[in-house]
């Protein structure tokens, strides 16, 4: 001792101490328990956050950047330093550790015997010491303890096991380490996102999940040959799925029915079943027209979007204009609030034989604002199917072998340094 | 030499034989009370357990396993104090008894919903509770932790009482958790939350061990009583000391919600003035005793402490039976619908739970008062007991790392992603990183004794509050559970 230590050595030192990587632990504890108790942005719905908090504690707050700790520069920042601080403890004391698995110190002398904690003398009954060492070495070898044959040459005995124990800390950490570079390597290099498609369709096209972020162009075609759900008895979901192929050059390479928790992957992306629901636009409509004063019987017809129907005598026909599923009024704008046809405004085009076209809006759940159209007609709705379409995640994790490599090595690590111990034994005779 | 030990003898004989005599008329008291207790709570019941419904989702088969462990946790408690090969017996049977209709309630559960118990928060505390009592069968067994079952087996009859009033019914899986991976993932965190149990009883009995003095205790019984009451008091009792409780809907067998996390609140009339009672008592006891310990003239306020503590006793006594009595003969006025809904204790599982919880620490205290010697000359070495905590740890700590990767891989088959941030996920982390620490810190810097007991109690409270805090505290994905 007693050098001088250049500043970065110091700064070393601090962050391979247990110290370092203690406080460390307990700054990203802190942080992620902070992350649970504040509303985070990207797990709350908008506006949420303004009606729980006031504007003062919202600035403070963010500011802070604690609204979204987990993607925050600082919380990334002290994830890299615990990683570092793994690294170089792991460092540090790895070379003591690999002396004592890769040279072990085998032949003792009396001098080093005598000095260890732990010393038994056990009379083995002969005054020939090659003879007594023969018969502890058989001893050994019968309770599983083999002694190593270097050390009976030197009238000496060394058994040991598990060695492997030493470095079980190392592969823990080392494992961790792995982990972490997968992350890395998947939150550089991979992505996720979101597509959207209805039966027959097909796209490249994969929407960013980040709110501003350009989509991905998928290097192949994905198709939808069709997308539905299962339901219990009681009518909860049971399980959705969607018929996907994959098209290249406009060539069909593969189909596959995919179910949530059974995504599909090719070219090292993988596809799972998100969500599935009403696409908004309805495929058939079951209506009823009614005339003025009774002059004809009310007639019910089927109606396909883009198809027109002829109704009556002197024919009139009748096409579907718009279809609001499930439709609000803010001012005098027609707006839906989802995509489920649960209060539908519905816009018919009626075409006269004379070719004078009129329009005419009626809300089946609300009759009373119904008016009759200008030929005094009424409609009624019975029945509607409506479209869906099928959400799909997508995922590109370039890392993934790394993070379950790392996983594998993890579990192993914790067993090799919780349940072996290196267990060393000298004998001198 | 051999006349001094002889002389000893001598001496000690009588005196010992004694006590033996004393003790075990007094273990035959406990053993015929117990068993009067068990077979009264059963008689009682009869009416309840006849008729087929409730059999089939396992919920009376728990029923009479609870009653099972609550006589078990009695003989166990007792057996501490006196060291009576009977009240050990009686309370191994009870305890295997109650253990196979417990396994049984999941084997029927099982069967009935077609899936692996393993879905929703009510099965995770059937499979944790059962996994409580599998270790410290295992441990009696292989490793003869007798001694556990006085802090494990009054866990697991708490968790069957919380059981007895959070929803059973058995509902359709989602899809989400169709998946082999949501029984690898579940088991591991059952069984590994079942171990930290194990850890945190070893962690007790070291302090009990350490010569931790009944007056230090106290310190903690009466902080943790007054806690529970304090947020008892703070949260449900209002300005007119009525207690508040959330209404319940008896057809659907919910809350009843106003709106999103505001459930409909309803008076019981007067019925708050015994948890302020409670409160107060428990609190002066707190600080009378603190005044005992520091004050210059010691003693100078034990015997009001003592007091005070009887008194809170029977306080809390008095309000389990008066919210017990009143809870479930409403229905009660809720001002905000101006009109009388029903209530159940389904409404309100915390509150029950909290209450007993808190009777069960201060029963304990008591019988750790009343045979402090006994007890700490009955348990082993405290190097024993420390070894202990860290063998529990050692296999219970692998089991939590698996349980996260389970969780990550099956997210990232249901998702496409390992790692949510999700409120569940992030305090499975920190339990991790907690026993991660108690690990490096005795593994490296070789902390024994006091510490890593100290280390294994708060990580016991870390892995409750990741069980039951985050469900109703902090909801996420793990919305199920």
């Amino acid at each position: 001792m007693g050098k001088p230590q250049s500043i970065v050595d110091r700064i070393l030192q601090f962050f391979s101490s247990l110290k370092c990587g203690l406080i460390l632990l307990g700054l990203v504890g802190t942080t992620v328990i902070a992350g649970t108790i504040i509303l985070q942005r990207p797990m709350v719905r908008e506006g949420q956050i303004e009606q729980i908090y006031a504007p003062q504690t919202i600035r403070l707050l963010d500011f802070l950047g604690l609204f979204d700790v987990f993607h925050a520069w600082w919380f990334i920042l002290l994830l890299g330093l615990l990683g570092a601080s793994i690294a170089l403890a792991s460092l540090e004391h790895f070379p003591q550790a690999w002396r004592y698995f890769s040279r072990p110190h085998r032949v003792a002398d009396e001098w080093y015997v005598r000095n260890l904690p732990f010393l038994r003398e056990i009379p083995l009954g002969s005054s020939q010491p090659q003879d007594a060492l023969g018969r502890a070495a058989q001893r050994f070898a019968s309770l599983g303890y083999r002694p190593h044959p270097e050390s009976l040459t030197k009238r000496t005995l060394y058994v040991e096991k598990h060695r492997w124990a030493r470095l079980a800390p190392y592969i823990v950490h080392l494992s961790l380490l792995i982990i972490f570079t997968g992350a890395i390597i998947d939150g550089t290099w991979g992505y996720r996102g979101y597509i959207s498609l209805g039966p027959g369709m097909r796209t490249q096209q994969v929407e960013s999940l980040a709110s501003n972020a350009p989509p991905r162009i998928l290097p192949f075609t994905l198709r939808c040959d069709g997308a539905g759900m299962e339901k219990y008895p009681d009518g909860s979901p049971r399980q959705y799925w969607t018929r996907l192929a994959i098209e290249e050059n406009g060539r069909e390479i593969l189909r596959r029915q995919i179910f949530v928790n059974d995504p599909l992957t090719y070219g090292g992306i993988r596809f799972f079943q998100a969500s599935f629901g009403s696409s908004g636009a309805p495929t058939k409509l079951v209506m009823e027209a009614s005339w003025p004063g009774g002059e004809r019987k009310p007639q019910t017809f089927t109606l396909l979007p883009g198809e027109a129907v002829k109704l009556g005598d002197p024919a009139v026909q009748v096409e579907l204009g718009d279809f609001v599923p499930d439709f609000v009024l803010q001012g005098d704008q027609l707006s839906t609030r989802s995509n489920d046809p649960n209060n539908p405004a519905i816009r018919l085009v009626l075409t006269q034989a004379g070719g004078r076209r009129s329009s005419v809006w009626f809300f089946p759940k609300f009759p009373q604002m119904n008016f009759p159209s200008d030929l005094g007609i009424t409609f009624q709705l019975r029945d509607v199917e409506m479209g869906y379409t099928t959400g799909l995640q997508v995922a590109k994790q370039p890392g993934k072998e790394l993070i379950w490599g790392g996983c594998l090595l993890l579990t192993a690590g914790l067993i090799l340094a919780l349940y072996m111990v290196h267990i060393r034994i000298w004998g001198v005779v | 030499m051999a006349k001094v030990a002889s002389n000893h003898a001598d001496e000690g004989r009588p005196v010992q034989s004694q006590a033996e005599a004393g003790s075990s008329s007094t273990a035959s008291w406990i053993l015929l009370a117990v068993g009067v207790a068990v077979a009264t709570v059963l008689a009682i019941s009869l009416p309840r357990l006849i008729g087929a419904a409730g059999w089939e989702t396992g919920e009376k088969f728990l029923y009479i396993a609870l009653v099972g462990y609550l006589g078990a946790s009695v003989l166990y408690v007792a057996s501490l104090a006196i060291q009576e090969t009977r009240l050990v017996a009686g309370a191994g049977a009870l305890t295997r008894g109650a253990f196979l209709l417990h396994t049984a309630a999941i084997a029927v559960r099982w069967v009935a919903a077609g899936h692996a118990p393993l879905s929703n928060i009510y099965e995770m505390v059937l499979m944790f509770s059962w996994g409580v009592v599998l270790f410290q069968l295992l441990g009696e067994w292989r490793l003869g932790l007798r001694y556990f079952a006085a802090v494990t087996i009054p866990v697991a009859a708490l968790a069957l009482i919380l059981m007895q009033v959070l929803p059973g019914e058995i509902r359709p899986l989602v899809p989400a958790l169709q998946s082999t991976w949501l029984q690898i993932h579940v088991t591991l965190a059952v069984l590994s939350y079942a171990g930290f149990t194990l850890s945190f009883a070893a962690a007790l009995l070291y302090f009990v061990k350490d010569g931790t003095s009944p007056r230090t205790f106290l310190n903690w019984t009466t902080g943790l009583v007054t806690g529970i009451y304090a947020v008892v008091v703070l949260t449900s009792v209002d300005r007119g000391l009525n207690l508040l409780v959330p209404a319940w809907d008896v057809v659907e067998g919910e809350k009843i919600m106003l709106g999103p996390k505001q459930a409909l609140m309803v008076a019981m009339p007067g019925l708050g003035w015994p948890f302020v009672i409670v409160l107060v008592l428990a609190a002066g006891t707190l600080a009378l005793n603190l005044i005992d310990i520091f004050s210059a003239q010691s003693g100078a306020a034990t015997l009001w402490a003592r007091r005070f503590f009887l008194a809170a006793l029977v306080g809390q006594v008095a309000a389990l039976t008066m919210l017990a009595v009143r809870i479930e003969s409403g229905p009660y006025f809720a001002p905000q619908v101006n009109q009388s809904v029903p209530v159940r204790f389904a409404s309100s599982p915390f509150l029950l739970v909290g209450v007993v919880s808190a009777l069960f620490i201060s029963l304990a205290w008591e019988v750790l008062r009343w045979k402090h010697e006994a007890i700490v000359e009955y348990l082993p070495h405290r190097d024993t007991l420390d070894a202990l905590i860290y063998r529990t740890v050692a296999v219970s700590f692998p089991l939590l790392t698996l349980m996260i990767i389970a969780g990550a891989y099956w997210a990232n088959r249901t998702w496409g992603s390992y790692w949510s941030w999700d409120p569940k996920e992030d305090w499975a982390l920190i339990t991790w990183l907690t026993y991660a620490a108690y690990l490096h810190m005795r593994l490296t810097r070789g902390w024994r004794g006091r510490r890593a007991a100290t280390m294994a109690i708060i990580g016991f409270a870390i892995v409750l509050f990741t069980f039951f805090g985050v469900t109703y505290l902090l909801p996420g994905l793990h919305a199920y559970a």
